[in-house]
């Protein structure tokens, strides 16, 4: 009988310890099947196609301060988010802390997909992938930034560049690095120097307009060179973009009647993200810009196709590019813009006979076939081809840009109003306003973060 | 006996066996027997000294020596021995089934016997109250029998030290109060051997009988890493050792009265009509009814008000139709139409019993629990089985099985009838039913006016009547479970034994929610998936009904490997056990849809998922057909190693000592693979075992010390970043599956740890009179996860953190009194008593803003209880009807820069939102057969905040507020209300600071009659065949007999105060 109790002695302490190896194993098993840590380039590509992140939560706030639209007071006061209606009134620190969040929520993955994509030897065949990888990460941040700066500072001037306050540059997915602003002229060479980048490092085009492609990179390059007024710049990237095969839709091939005139994804998108939702920027209570209605002539096929008319005779519009009844407005790149910063980069350097042509060459896919007749008056032609952007791109998220970017020229004096109430509101050129304050959220929690100023 | 015979087929396998067993019995041969033993006790291995040996029929006696050895001569084979012990269930065995020698005779500690042994199980050994030197609380059966309820956890409130917790619309476990922030918070629990992890109303309350609560480190660090939070381990029953067979059989019926709906404040039709008429002429709608693109709905009345707007009726008629809507309240069709006085039944049976060498537990279970929700039911089978063979005298295994289905039927989702778009609640005129009970469509997603007209008969009735959708509707849970167990001890030696345990669970739980085609979210989504041009009719979604699948599986194995040693010599005690436990837990679950049902035919039809669908009238733009399609599984895995150790000396003093080292799988912490050791200690010191101790007042007196840690893990963090990938089918625009971020790496993540110091005392005086026990403790819980929050430019806005500590106290008292004990009238009562408190000593992190203090569950502040309750200081109405507050020191009504700009200094501090005393008060008096007996539970020193009225959700979401009736209307008014005017626009932040302001601060003391039960029991002692039978009348839930609110809402349930119900029961037993 002893035997028995010897053996049981030895072998359970046996048994125990061979068990410790055992364990190791056991223990490494993924808790979440759905779960892992990022490091192979399909998680990467996944992190980038995670649209609702990357491509649909953008700044709104910057529209909603804009020109392109009115609301009556009734409506105004039936807005139950105290953002929105104090944006429209252009108060002095409104918060707009999902903005800067959900946008810097995108530099969060761009920086995490860089800096794993950076761990990756890529194979031969690997290699175009993993570099189209990287060029979207890089896309993404750049835009991103380019996006906050137009919402949290002051318009680019290069006499104040290097002293005028930039904005926060993360360059780390540490989220333990402590944010601070960098000046304004740091801002811009980040931006364009990383874009750069990524234009070489991307493919022509893409599987799916939201995935950035070299296209979309020159057309962005050609975007924020135009805002910091670098036109000989901007022209090139937008000629490079406009003859790497980009489409204009011709509107004349549009009809209003079908319900839906614009789809998402159509021929001109060139890159696709929206933005977040705005109940202001709403069709049923935003009201469009009267004097923008009455600019366009009655050959404009703009007019039918971009409106609908109230039953009050107010106009509401209908030319998103996210397809015409999204609720989310369209705030990427297409090639419209190209063709009109073309022509007014190449108006603003001299070359007015291939301004005029980029011009003709957008018109005539606009306007009435029958009754069209291409410019070839030089007067006043930048003033001819800002008119023909004003009337192309309202809703686009981009008029915030261009008021900032025409008020700092000689002669800008663009000033926005609202009334609510019989009171009148006012946003002069110059104002520090333009700059929105950085959101209390960020204030808050990040030390170092410099207020703009007021 | 039709009965057995039935039960005979279920568990025919074992009671084969067992009457093989039974039959050795008889062989016999009358040749003088030497037998000689040790008599031990069965749970601890002592010796029993002086125990009664003697035969049934021969003439002999003799009693146990000082070691318990018996040694009896001339036993004859046929007859019986029979070993009595005061204070232990006389044991009978028959000559024959015993050896000459060495026999080793455990006598099982009786529950009512003179000296009351309490058996305290941690689920790894059986502690006696004697010798336990951690903080055990003990729910026997009679208090578990007491109240009648489907579900046995809520038979531990007011009856425990447990608090619960019913403020969120369901229960939450406390014990001893928080020991973490954002942790996970509930207790582990243990049914028998083992953690259990399926749903517990798998559980058939009939069956347990015991629970055993572990509240400090000493009694709960056994179970390490997942201790922190309380264990509470359920004894099931069993049988015992030759015992004759008893059966029991159970059956009682509860009716709930329908709940009280008027309670819930809302605000009346006739006030929210005119708000509408006001909101009208201001133009507030003009948005909504000229929006030609979603067609947002549309109350009644503003619908009446713009067809007279647009000169469609006159302003008499409109007037007229809308007066006639005054008098509606939804409540009364809601109580009326979804409600019912619910009749519930519970039967059960058990057979238990054994031999010298089986025995077996049997029982089986059915409830049919009607819900008050019309329609909503659950049934529920349970069946469980225990078997115990000793096979040899040193081997014993053990068989468990236990079986549970129950399907839980849920057609009555009442918080589901609800307005679509942003609206929240339905306006309080709506009618779900005309006089005749016929069902009325009310304003869903739509407005009236489009889908009235819309489609021109090519669509389908695009109306929603909630009344119809409560007949169609077909949604039920199936769930499955299996618990197998099998256990073998084996004596190595005497003192020393080992044992192997091993546990599989397995849990199918299957949801099947069908809408079929008349249901209106059939109805709905088909009509928005249809194209109609000119007499083509497309359909995105085919016609029919759609039914979402779920299935989930949980799947366990635990194993343990244990050596037992219980020895004593001289004066000394020792009883020690050491092992290792190994652990796997898989839930695998999917879910799909189908769409386009056909009942009749069973078939479904196929769906484009992945193109943009367009939808009726651009209604929603572009949509992808909706598609739930997703796969998981979860598995985790633990491996620990545990030692505890006990020592008495001479039943005076006692040290016990307890470690255990885990280690798991849990995503990236940096413990999980090095593993944490936690630890305890205990000393009890037995005063009135000493000699010097002469007490006649408190003949009972023994003091317990012990201070340990235990652990709380969490299975949400992570040291590395973590991404997680979601399916192709919830993407945005492509049709790519993609990947979040779920972490952001955090490398110093550990377990939270709580330490825990505990004193007890335990008394009894003369005649125990008054007994009980008396518990300080002190909680310091360290490394919790705290969460900060983060610079929104990191692209994250919190981070989970290991940086706060909470240090906590607290008394437990438990006091029983016997108070009449004279000719058979008996009086005892029973008093629990809790203190806990708690502070936040360390949270490193402050949020930006005031508001985020000001949520309901946890507010972490450095120096204050975790459950504080803060709010904005108050200054009144001004004469505009406009509260005020304070902002750096002035009086203030800039709501937005109250919000953005108060600091914690700024805030009101009223008090805890939990309560710091709480407990019961339990009479019984019994007389002769009958027995009364109440309990009365209180919660006192807390605090709550009140609703009121929102003006922003009352405009914007239709959900208002009573209050809306007393608010401020003219100057002067100020100085009789604190309600707001009502203000155009609406400021939400006004009204944030008025809900969140100290006038709508409370107090939450409660008293309530939670129960009383009543009953008769006979004891047929004459009787062969039925030897108990007890009758028992019991009411639940009876009333509030204080309330320190004015409130009309309960300051724990808010409106949802659970109904009275009276049951009826029966339990005989054979």
């Amino acid at each position: 009988m002893n035997y028995y109790k010897y053996i049981s002695l030895i072998l359970l302490p046996v048994a125990i310890l061979s068990s410790f190896n055992a364990c190791r194993k056991f223990l490494d098993a993924k808790p979440d099947a759905k779960m892992v840590v990022p490091s192979t380039m399909k998680d990467l590509r996944a992190l980038m196609d995670d649209v609702a992140t990357m491509n649909l939560s953008w700044p709104i706030a910057t529209e909603v301060a804009s020109d392109n639209y009115y609301l009556l007071t009734s409506n105004w006061k039936s807005i139950s988010s105290l953002t929105d209606r104090e944006n429209y009134i252009w108060k002095d620190d409104v918060s707009n802390d999902m903005d800067w969040t959900l946008t810097y929520r995108v530099v969060l993955k761009s920086n995490l997909v860089l800096e794993k994509i950076a761990e990756v030897n890529p194979t031969p065949d690997q290699l175009k992938e993993w570099n189209e990888i990287k060029g979207s990460a890089l896309f993404y941040r750049s835009f991103a930034f380019f996006m906050i700066a137009q919402e949290f500072a002051m318009p680019y001037d290069p006499q104040s560049s290097t002293s005028e306050l930039g904005i926060p540059l993360r360059l780390t997915a540490d989220v333990n690095e402590p944010s601070h602003r960098s000046s304004l002229q740091d801002t811009y060479n980040t931006i364009t120097r990383d874009l750069e980048y990524a234009s070489q490092l991307l493919p022509q085009n893409t599987a799916y307009k939201t995935r950035p492609s070299r296209v979309a990179a020159l057309a962005l390059l050609s975007r924020i060179h135009l805002c910091i007024g670098n036109y000989s710049k901007a022209a090139n990237y937008a000629d490079t973009c406009i003859k790497s095969g980009i489409q204009l839709l011709d509107y004349n091939l549009l009809s209003s009647a079908s319900g839906e005139t614009f789809k998402r994804f159509n021929d001109e998108v060139i890159f696709h993200i929206a933005a977040n939702y705005s109940y202001s920027l709403d069709a049923s209570i935003c009201r469009v810009d009267s004097i923008l209605i009455s600019s366009y002539t009655t050959n404009d096929l703009r007019k039918k196709l971009f409106y609908k008319i109230n039953p009050d005779g107010s106009a509401a519009f209908s030319g998103n590019y996210d397809g015409s009844n999204s609720y989310q407005l369209f705030e990427g790149l297409a090639a419209d813009e190209v063709y009109l910063t073309q022509a007014e980069c190449l108006a603003r350097i001299g070359k007015n006979g291939d301004a005029l042509q980029a011009l003709n060459q957008f018109k005539k896919n606009r306007y009435d076939k029958l009754s069209f007749t291409p410019i070839t008056s030089t007067d006043n032609l930048i003033d001819v081809i800002l008119s023909e952007r004003r009337k192309e791109l309202p809703f686009r998220v981009i008029r915030w840009m261009d008021i900032r970017r025409l008020n700092t020229l000689a002669g800008g004096k663009i000033t926005l109003e609202r009334k609510i109430d019989n009171e009148r509101y006012t946003l002069p050129p110059g104002d520090l306003r333009y700059a929105m304050q950085i959101p209390t959220s960020v204030l808050a929690t990040a030390q170092s973060m410099e207020r703009n100023k007021r | 006996m039709n009965i057995l015979r039935t039960i005979t087929r279920f568990n025919s396998g074992y009671l084969i066996l067992l009457s093989l067993l039974i039959q050795q019995v008889g062989s016999a041969q009358d040749i003088p027997i030497k037998i000689n033993g040790k008599l031990v006790d069965h749970i601890t291995g002592q010796n029993i000294q002086g125990a009664s040996v003697y035969y049934t029929i021969a003439p002999y006696k003799t009693r146990t020596s000082k070691e318990g050895f018996f040694n009896i001569n001339k036993a004859t084979s046929g007859d019986t021995i029979v070993f009595s012990f005061l204070g232990y269930n006389t044991l009978k065995i028959p000559v024959n089934n015993l050896t000459n020698t060495d026999n080793t005779i455990r006598l099982l500690p009786s529950q009512t016997g003179l000296k009351e042994v309490v058996i305290n199980s941690t689920g790894y050994q059986l502690i006696p109250t004697e010798r336990a030197t951690g903080a055990f609380e003990n729910i026997n059966q009679s208090v578990l029998d007491r109240r009648i309820s489907g579900d046995w956890l809520s038979k531990l409130d007011g009856s425990s030290t447990i608090l619960f917790d019913h403020r969120n619309k369901g229960q939450e476990l406390l014990f001893r109060g928080r020991s973490t922030l954002f942790g996970n918070n509930s207790p582990l629990i243990v049914v028998d051997n083992f953690i259990v992890e399926g749903d517990m109303n798998q559980i058939n309350p009939n069956d347990i009988a015991s629970i055993t609560l572990l509240k400090d480190a000493a009694a709960s660090s056994i179970y390490g890493a997942r201790a922190a939070n309380g264990v509470l381990v359920i004894t099931t029953k069993k049988g015992k050792y030759n015992q004759s067979q008893r059966i029991d059989i159970t059956s009682n019926v509860t009716f709930t009265e329908k709940p009280d709906l008027y309670r819930d404040n809302s605000i009346s039709a006739s006030d929210f009509i005119d708000v509408e008429k006001t909101l009208f002429q201001k133009g507030y709608y003009s948005g909504q009814l000229n929006n030609s693109y979603t067609r947002p709905p549309i109350s009644p009345v503003v619908e009446l008000l713009q067809q007279e707007a647009d000169g469609f009726i006159t302003h008499d008629q409109a007037t007229k139709s809308i007066d006639a809507l005054r008098g509606n309240d939804i409540r009364k069709d809601f109580q009326r139409y979804f409600y019912r006085t619910a009749a519930s039944k519970q039967y059960a049976m058990s057979m238990r019993g054994g031999t010298n060498n089986v025995n077996y537990y049997f029982s089986a279970g059915f409830d049919d629990q009607q819900s008050n929700l019309v329609r909503n039911n659950i049934r529920r089978l349970t069946l469980l089985s225990e078997n115990t063979f000793r096979i040899t005298k040193k081997l014993e295994l053990t068989l468990g099985l236990q079986y549970a289905y129950s399907k839980t039927v849920n057609n009555n989702n009442l918080n589901m009838v609800t307005p679509g778009a942003d609206k929240t609640k339905y306006y309080p005129y709506a009618e779900v039913a005309d006089a005749n009970g016929n069902p009325l469509p009310i304003v869903k997603d739509y407005r009236f006016a489009f889908i009235d007209t819309v489609g021109h008969g090519k669509l389908q009735d695009w109306r929603y009547y909630p009344l119809k959708d409560l007949q169609q509707s077909d949604n039920y849970t199936d769930l499955n479970g299996l618990r197998m167990k099998a256990a073998a001890s084996y004596s190595i030696s005497e003192g020393l034994s080992a044992q192997v345990n091993y546990q599989y669970e397995r849990q199918t739980s299957s949801l099947w929610n069908m809408s079929n085609s008349d249901t209106y979210y059939s109805r709905n989504l088909t009509n928005l998936f249809t194209q109609i041009t000119g007499s083509s009719i497309v359909y995105g979604i085919p016609l029919g009904g759609i039914i979402d699948q779920s299935t989930e599986t949980l799947t366990t194995h635990s194993g343990r490997v244990q050596l037992n040693y219980n020895r004593s010599w001289n004066k000394s005690q020792i009883s020690a056990i050491a092992g290792m436990e190994i652990r796997q837990s898989q839930t695998v679950s999917n879910n799909s849809r189908s769409y386009g049902y056909d009942p009749n035919l069973l078939t479904a039809s196929n769906v484009d998922y992945v193109s943009y669908l367009p939808t009726y009238m651009n209604l929603k733009g572009d949509q992808q057909v909706y598609n739930p399609q997703d796969f998981n599984r979860f598995m985790y895995r633990f491996t620990s190693y545990y030692a505890n150790a006990s020592y008495t000396y001479d039943g005076k003093y006692v040290i016990s000592a307890s470690a255990r080292k885990d280690a798991s799988n849990l995503f990236g912490v940096r413990s999980n693979q090095k593993g944490t050791p936690l630890w305890s200690t205990g000393l009890r010191w037995n005063i009135s075992q000493e000699k010097f101790y002469t007490s006649t007042v408190l003949p009972t007196l023994a003091v317990r010390l012990t201070y340990g840690y235990a652990g709380n893990t969490s299975n949400k963090l992570s040291a590395l970043t973590i991404i997680s990938y979601n399916p192709a089918g919830t993407n945005y625009l492509i049709n790519e599956p993609y990947a979040t971020i779920t972490t952001p790496p955090n490398p110093n993540l550990r377990w939270e740890k709580t330490a825990t110091t505990n004193i007890g005392i335990d008394f009894k005086t003369k005649n125990s009179l008054l007994s009980g026990s008396i518990d300080y403790y002190i909680k310091n819980s360290i490394d919790l996860i705290g969460n900060a929050p983060l610079d929104p430019t990191t692209g994250v806005t919190s981070i989970d953190i290991n940086s706060a500590s909470i240090k906590g106290n607290g008394i437990d008292i438990s006091l029983t009194a016997k108070v009449i004990d004279i000719n058979q009238w008996r009086l005892e009562t029973n008093l629990l008593f809790s203190y806990n408190n708690n502070k936040i000593t360390k949270y490193q992190y402050r949020y930006s803003k005031a508001i985020s203090y000001m949520g309901s569950g946890i507010n972490p502040i450095e120096g204050k209880p975790t459950d504080a309750l803060l709010s904005y200081r108050w200054e009144g109405l001004d004469n505009q009807g406009d509260p005020r507050g304070w902002l750096s020191g002035k009086i203030s009504k800039d709501y937005s820069a109250i919000r953005s700009k108060s600091t914690l200094d700024d805030l009101v501090y009223s008090g805890r939102s939990l309560p710091p005393v709480y407990g019961a008060f339990r009479p019984m008096l019994s007389y002769r057969n009958w027995s009364l007996s109440s309990s009365i539970t209180y919660k006192l020193g807390h605090y709550f905040r009140r609703n009121s009225i929102n003006y922003t959700a009352l405009f914007q979401n239709w959900n208002g507020h009573s209050d809306f009736s007393k608010r401020w209307q003219q100057p002067g008014d100020e100085e009789s209300t604190y309600i707001p005017a009502m203000s155009y626009p609406a400021n939400s932040y006004r009204d944030e600071f008025y809900l969140q302001s100290a006038v709508l601060v409370d107090k939450a003391d409660i008293i309530r009659l939670k129960d009383i039960s009543l009953q008769y029991s006979l004891g047929l002692t004459q009787s062969k065949f039925l030897k108990q039978l007890v009758l028992n009348l019991y009411l639940d839930n009876i009333c509030t007999i204080y309330k320190a609110t004015k409130d009309l809402q309960d300051p724990e349930y808010g409106s949802a105060i659970p109904p009275r119900s009276i049951s009826v029961g029966l339990k005989a037993s054979f």
